[in-house]
């Protein structure tokens, strides 16, 4: 068995980060290429979807296993204040794999690696993963894994797809459209000021995100408010700043 | 009007320390000394550090306010050894000089007017402890591995410095036989960023004596000397407080 993991959304100012794992034996990658799956990158959303839904049903015939973790806001910004974002990622691939570990095979595990630094990303998952008991039979971590590995090309089909449900559900909630969550987007850039009008930026928002704090300084004289494992923490000041 | 000679690491200090807060600031020099008040953009920390005409090689001053950026005075610092000379003139119009061995910089001031000294909060804080500046530099940097916001907490028997973050927790803990003073009206509990509090741990690492000062979600005071007792600093923060919802 192998299983392939891959994130989406690590770069946006909002909404979740996404890990997918994708659970299937390892002469199935020739059906994943018949399927059309490839890095999700290269495919239109439409198409996405398609082949995603796809992966689902016929793994319900072969027994793929499949999941994606949602990583929110909040927990981004908490481990951003800590022990930094490579860590989250890091339990969020960990996590993945353990709901897919297939119950009957030691799989191999190929990782998409989001650290600079391949290896120890790929020696860090294995680490946490050797707590609970799973022992891969080989680990492969490298960059760029989506675009030649069909397992991980799967992962990330699904965590792209998944991220991109998220953000389209989060927008229809608010009845604002969120856009991509980079500050190139116009949809994104339109929607921020209503965003942070509260004494508090919202939710759905990265609130250590550049984007999110440039654009909280232009609306609010303190600095933005800090997310912490306790709840959240306003910064107070030492008095007001003279009325201009 | 103006015409003064530090050693480069006094010089150094006084730079470093402005420029936790802000790049740009207003050196008032008067006949006994340089002060300088400043407070960063959005009014979280603020430092007041004077220093006696003593503390250097040189101090021929009439009364003088400059506009100086911090950026240029360290360009022209980290050419220069702890112990080698750096004079500053001024005429009180066009260019302050700099100069440092052959080196002579010249930068035109920046407008006063637009640096405003501000005044200092008036505290009455009821708990004060005093410890070497290494420790609390040091367990400053050991709370920022794990997390950004800490709390410092005081009775009258120990006071201790603490972060929790998503897996980790750091803790120090100062008994009273290993504080240099402590005073406490009321155990109190506050917390703060480590944002500004770690680059000012760069500054009073060395320092053999540092006083901090604050009370239950109140701002904290921090107070230490240099160079024998001629300069001195003193450091606001006001706190983080949990919301308590809206």
């Amino acid at each position: 068995m192998r299983i392939g993991v891959d994130e989406a959304g690590r770069g946006p100012c909002l909404g979740p980060l996404v890990v997918g794992a994708f659970c299937a034996p390892k002469e199935d990658a020739s059906i994943l290429r018949e399927l059309g799956v490839k890095d999700s990158k290269r495919l239109s959303s439409v198409r996405r979807s398609e082949v995603a839904s796809r992966l689902s049903s016929i793994g319900a015939e072969r027994g793929w296993r499949m999941t994606t973790i949602l990583l929110p806001p909040e927990r981004i910004d908490v481990a951003l204040a800590g022990p930094g974002l490579n860590w989250l990622e890091v339990e969020g691939f960990a996590e993945a794999i353990a709901v897919v570990w297939p119950t009957d095979a030691v799989p191999s595990l190929v990782l998409d690696a989001c650290d600079v630094d391949e290896e120890r990303f790929g020696h860090r998952v294995s680490s946490l993963l050797r707590r609970h008991h799973l022992e891969p039979e080989e680990v492969q971590s490298r960059h760029g894994m989506d675009d030649t590995d069909p397992h991980v090309a799967a992962a990330s089909i699904l965590a792209k797809t998944a991220r991109d449900a998220a953000v389209d559900a989060l927008s229809e909630h608010l009845g604002v459209p969120l856009g991509s969550g980079y500050p190139s987007d116009p949809a994104t850039k339109a929607a921020l000021p209503g965003l942070l009008q509260g004494p508090e930026p919202h939710t759905v928002l990265r609130w250590s995100w550049a984007t999110t704090k440039r654009a909280w300084s232009t609306i609010h004289a303190g600095p933005i408010p800090l997310r912490t494992v306790d709840g959240t923490v306003l910064q107070q000041r030492l008095f007001d700043p003279p009325s201009s | 009007m103006l015409n003064v000679k530090a050693r480069q690491e006094l010089l150094s200090r006084i730079v470093d320390t402005i420029s936790i807060v802000v790049e740009e600031a207003r050196f008032d020099f008067s006949e006994d000394g340089l002060s300088v008040r400043v407070v960063d953009p959005s009014h979280v920390a603020m430092v007041k550090l004077d220093v006696d005409a003593v503390a250097f090689e040189t101090w021929e001053v009439e009364e003088a306010k400059v506009g100086l950026e911090m950026k240029k005075m360290k360009e022209l610092i980290s050419l220069g050894a702890a112990d080698e000379i750096i004079s500053m003139t001024y005429d009180g119009k066009g260019d302050v000089l700099m100069n440092l061995g052959k080196i002579d910089r010249s930068s035109r001031p920046l407008d006063n007017t637009t640096l405003n000294p501000p005044n200092l909060p008036n505290l009455d804080l009821p708990c004060t402890v005093t410890l070497g500046g290494a420790e609390l530099s040091q367990a400053f940097r050991a709370a920022r591995q794990v997390g950004d916001l800490v709390t410092l907490s005081i009775d009258p028997e120990q006071f201790t410095i603490h972060v929790s973050g998503p897996n980790d927790a750091v803790t120090v803990a100062f008994g009273q036989d290993e504080l240099q003073a402590i005073t406490c009206a009321a155990p109190a509990k506050s917390q703060y960023s480590l944002t500004y509090l770690v680059p000012l741990g760069k500054i009073f690492g060395g320092i053999d004596s540092v006083t901090i000062a604050f009370g239950e979600n109140f701002p904290l005071a921090m107070d230490f000397n240099f160079s024998d007792g001629s300069g001195s600093v003193k450091y606001f923060l006001a706190p983080r407080v949990e919301n308590e919802g809206y």
